[in-house]
């Protein structure tokens, strides 16, 4: 399955499917030789890696897998999965080839607090310089210090940099147990509350649950938290019933962990970043406007799924200014995200140094124009 | 060639006299980092207190297009903060937490903080600053991220880059640029990630925002006793095999074990041939059933002895030992030299058989510590500086092993880095090719060459620029 469409321009005829290493090298110096571009959203071409599927080394006592970047998030949960790992990274994006996953570092999720993103398990990254040329950075081990640790400059990079071909992932076991409670409400403030607990349990010895996540999400008029535990389904019932919140709460215990991004309410297009301490106060300010939300408190972040419609409404527009005023980030997640922010005069400043590592691998914009409006 | 007076009055109106030394006795301390057998003259140290000053020494040196490098509390092993003909601008002085947040779990530091003095400020707010190299006493969180450090305990929350949210740093040019910030996570590449690990070849980092981690809940430390080092690299795989994941999972030979026990007396059998410190930390009740696990694995695999800590007082001793390892050779030999080599997990028992090996073929005595969850082995070769040949041995020791890390699919550095000690090495761990596209960015910052140069990369056979290993010193602790 090919990547969701970031660019309205990514029709059919400008995708580009090499079949493997060499004839995507073989892109690049034909692009080079033609003068048009291949990579970045705004590029004459872009890349479908889904060909490349290669497992290219997996011995499960060494908790590390090497594979190509065609192969899908979900296909290498299923890999780990059959050997009791785990690669503790969720997606809205399960099913694209790692590449595009790692191309717009679509890893933010329910996991993100505890385990970080993706580039916190890469150990190693093969991709593509300007020339064609295959270039590793890295080791495959689970520690390494020799060199430049290229991977957090190409994930994320919308593949300017270069597209990447195969990487290394540090893998965990498999979480004996995970319990998930759930608790539905009208209005964030009592999940909000439920929250807070489950901090304060994270730093008490006497207290609270081993808590993995927390998720909450708006659907409508409908408020959800999912609260993750490596806690049994018996003790989680007990803390769910001294905490009193006056809210019923849905209590189930499962195998393994989730391995997608939960229910998916929200095509995520803008990302909200504040502190963990401002994330009751932002979700005060969302909740009067009837946009769709993900957040993940823990992690000061809260993707939103933005329409041009509802970015008009004054409510949402002052909530995403508020945002800013305590210092917070409203980011861009997709291009049409960063359309409609920009159409309501919101656009955050570039990082130039970015800009400058893009000149240096890139000077002849081979993989096309850095995409600046999304940063 | 000594320095133009022109440019040390500069830099003392820059950060005051007193701030800036260029006297022999003052330099003598600079020549080394904790890797002695390299050595270099700078010619002149500045200590400035902020980024403002550190950017303004920059940009002069910069213009004079003198070398100049940072450095923390000087206890690299790597060569890697040391300068031959240029200034250290030494970052002592810039030892402030700037900014602790305990609600969003993170601090503001300067990068001459003490790596164990921000984990002190941190702990009444039940938070630590997770990376814990053996020389967190005295190493700076500047350094931690210059070297991307580890330590024991990051087996399980991983090493410096995963606790660094971002930074303020000085481009070789003197430009400042902002990097980062305090939110948890920061989707999108992360140029702050790329500095953590380069070895200030490409920025001085001025301030750092760190992660702070929640203190766990509970420790279960556990000592499991072997009569061979084969049982006890198999129960590191058998552990870890059966779903655990310990905070910490640290090997010591019978030879380290012996000189823990001269040194310190902490309680570690000194009639074992190896043992495992284990520890699991987090939830009580899920680190019982991985206490119970682990012992079964442990006995399964051949540990003729399996205690746990019985209170905090008795885990603190057998981490003291653990931490003080690597000094305690100076009981039982006057030099060692040592490396970091890492191998995949599942080749551990190889690579320790081929230490021991190797050891013998040089006729030299070598004793382990490995933080041997990550497959990091730190042999300490033990050698006599005063018996000719014998440093000659001990790094052709070294390298064979180094070799045999990068035979078996491993690195030739998991926390000390590459610095001088290991560029020529470079090359038998990457291609050309890698090397090139890891220069481009190197020289694309560092145009002019002037920041930390002659670190990572391999020399030209003609290059002079630091001294290579030569008659040490009387009384030097190597």
């Amino acid at each position: 399955m090919t990547a969701p469409s970031d660019t309205p321009a990514t029709a059919e005829a400008s995708v580009r499917r090499p079949a493997n290493r060499d004839a995507a090298a073989d892109l690049i110096r034909q692009a080079r030789v033609e003068r048009w571009s291949i990579g970045a959203p705004a590029a004459d071409y872009h890349w479908d890696l889904s060909q490349l599927q290669e497992r290219a080394a997996f011995n499960p006592a060494d908790m590390l897998l090497t594979v190509e970047t065609g192969l899908s998030l979900r296909q290498i949960q299923e890999i780990a999965r059959a050997e009791n790992l785990w690669l503790p990274l969720d997606s809205t994006m399960p099913e694209v080839p790692l590449a595009e996953l790692l191309g717009r570092d679509a890893s933010l999720s329910w996991l993100s607090h505890r385990h970080g993103l993706v580039r916190d398990w890469v150990m190693s990254i093969t991709a593509l310089d300007d020339q064609g040329r295959q270039v590793f950075s890295g080791a495959r081990v689970v520690k390494n210090v020799a060199g430049y640790r290229l991977a957090p400059l190409y994930i994320g990079a919308r593949h300017c940099l270069g597209p990447v071909l195969e990487l290394s992932l540090r893998l965990l076991p498999q979480p004996a147990n995970l319990t998930v409670i759930i608790c539905g409400a009208a209005e964030p403030a009592p999940l909000m509350e439920l929250w807070t607990r489950s901090r304060r349990g994270e730093q008490l010895a006497e207290s609270g649950l081993p808590w993995e996540a927390v998720l909450i999400e708006r659907r409508g008029e409908h408020w959800k938290l999912h609260g993750f535990t490596r806690a049994s389904k018996k003790r989680a019932a007990d803390w769910a019933r001294e905490t009193k919140t006056g809210k019923k709460m849905e209590i189930s215990s499962v195998k393994r962990p989730p391995n997608e991004d939960m229910s998916n309410p929200v095509a995520p297009n803008v990302l909200l970043q504040v502190l963990p301490s401002q994330v009751p106060d932002l979700l005060t300010a969302l909740a009067v406007a009837e946009v769709d939300l993900k957040c993940y408190p823990s992690a000061g972040a809260v993707v939103l799924g933005l329409t041009a419609t509802l970015a008009a409404e004054k409510n949402l527009k002052e909530a995403l200014m508020s945002t800013r005023a305590w210092g917070g980030s409203v980011r861009p997640l997709t291009l049409a995200g960063a359309q409609i922010l920009s159409g309501i005069g919101i656009r955050e400043r570039v990082a130039a140094v970015f800009g400058r590592v893009k000149n240096i691998l890139d000077p002849d914009n081979i993989f096309g124009r850095w995409p600046e409006e999304l940063w | 060639m000594a320095l133009a007076a022109r440019l040390v009055r500069q830099l003392r109106r820059v950060v005051g006299r007193g701030s800036v030394e260029t006297g022999p006795a003052e330099l003598l301390v600079y020549q080394s980092d904790g890797l002695t057998i390299h050595s270099a003259q700078p010619e002149c140290v500045v200590y400035p207190a902020n980024t403002g000053e550190c950017a303004r020494i920059i940009s002069l040196c910069h213009q004079a297009e003198v070398p100049f490098v940072a450095r923390g509390a000087g206890t690299g092993l790597s060569g890697g903060a040391i300068i031959d003909g240029g200034v250290i601008i030494q970052l002592s002085r810039m030892n402030r937490v700037l900014a602790l947040h305990p609600a969003d779990h993170y601090a503001v530091v300067q990068p001459g903080v003490v790596n164990n003095y921000l984990s002190l400020q941190a702990r009444p707010h039940g938070l630590e600053f997770a990376p814990d190299p053996s020389s967190q006493a005295v190493c700076t969180i500047g350094g931690n991220l210059a070297e991307n450090a580890g330590g024991p305990h990051t087996l399980k929350v991983g090493v410096t880059a995963n606790h660094i949210l971002g930074q303020t740093a000085v481009l070789p040019d003197g430009e400042i640029v902002q990097l980062g910030g305090p939110y948890p996570v920061a989707p999108g590449p992360d140029f702050s990630a790329f500095l953590v690990g380069s070895e200030g070849t490409i920025a001085i980092t001025t301030e750092i925002i760190v992660r702070l981690m929640p203190l766990a809940p509970s420790t279960s430390t556990m000592l499991a006793t072997y009569d061979s080092v084969g049982a006890a690299t198999d129960s590191v795989s058998a552990i870890l095999g059966a779903g655990v994941l310990p905070a910490a999972l640290e090997l010591i030979d019978k030879l380290c074990i012996q000189a823990v026990e001269a040194n310190l007396k902490v309680g570690f059998p000194t009639d074992a041939t190896a043992i495992l410190l284990i520890e699991l930390d987090g939830d009580q009740d899920e680190i019982a059933g991985q206490t119970e696990t682990i012992e079964r694995v442990c006995r399964r695999e051949g540990a003729v002895d399996f205690r746990l800590a019985a209170d905090e007082k008795e885990r603190q001793q057998l981490w003291l030992g653990r931490k003080h390892a690597v000094g305690a050779m100076g009981k039982i030999s006057p030099g060692y030299y040592t490396n970091d080599g890492v191998v995949p997990r599942s080749r551990l028992t190889d690579i320790l058989e081929l230490v021991y090996r190797s050891g013998e073929r040089h006729g030299l005595r070598v004793a382990n510590v490995c933080h041997a969850g990550d497959g990091n082995i730190h042999p300490l070769i033990l050698f006599d500086p005063d018996a000719a040949g014998d440093l000659e041995r001990a790094l052709d020791c070294s390298r064979e092993i180094l070799w045999a890390c990068l035979e078996m699919g491993g690195s030739l550095t998991g926390e000390h880095g590459i610095g001088i000690e290991k560029r020529e090495l470079m090359e038998s761990m990457y291609a050309a090719c890698d090397l090139g596209h890891m220069q481009r960015l190197r020289n694309g910052f560092n145009q002019r060459n002037l920041l930390n140069p002659g670190k990572i990369f391999p020399l030209g056979a003609t290059c002079g620029e630091v001294r290579q290993p030569g008659p040490i010193p009387p009384g030097t602790w190597i």
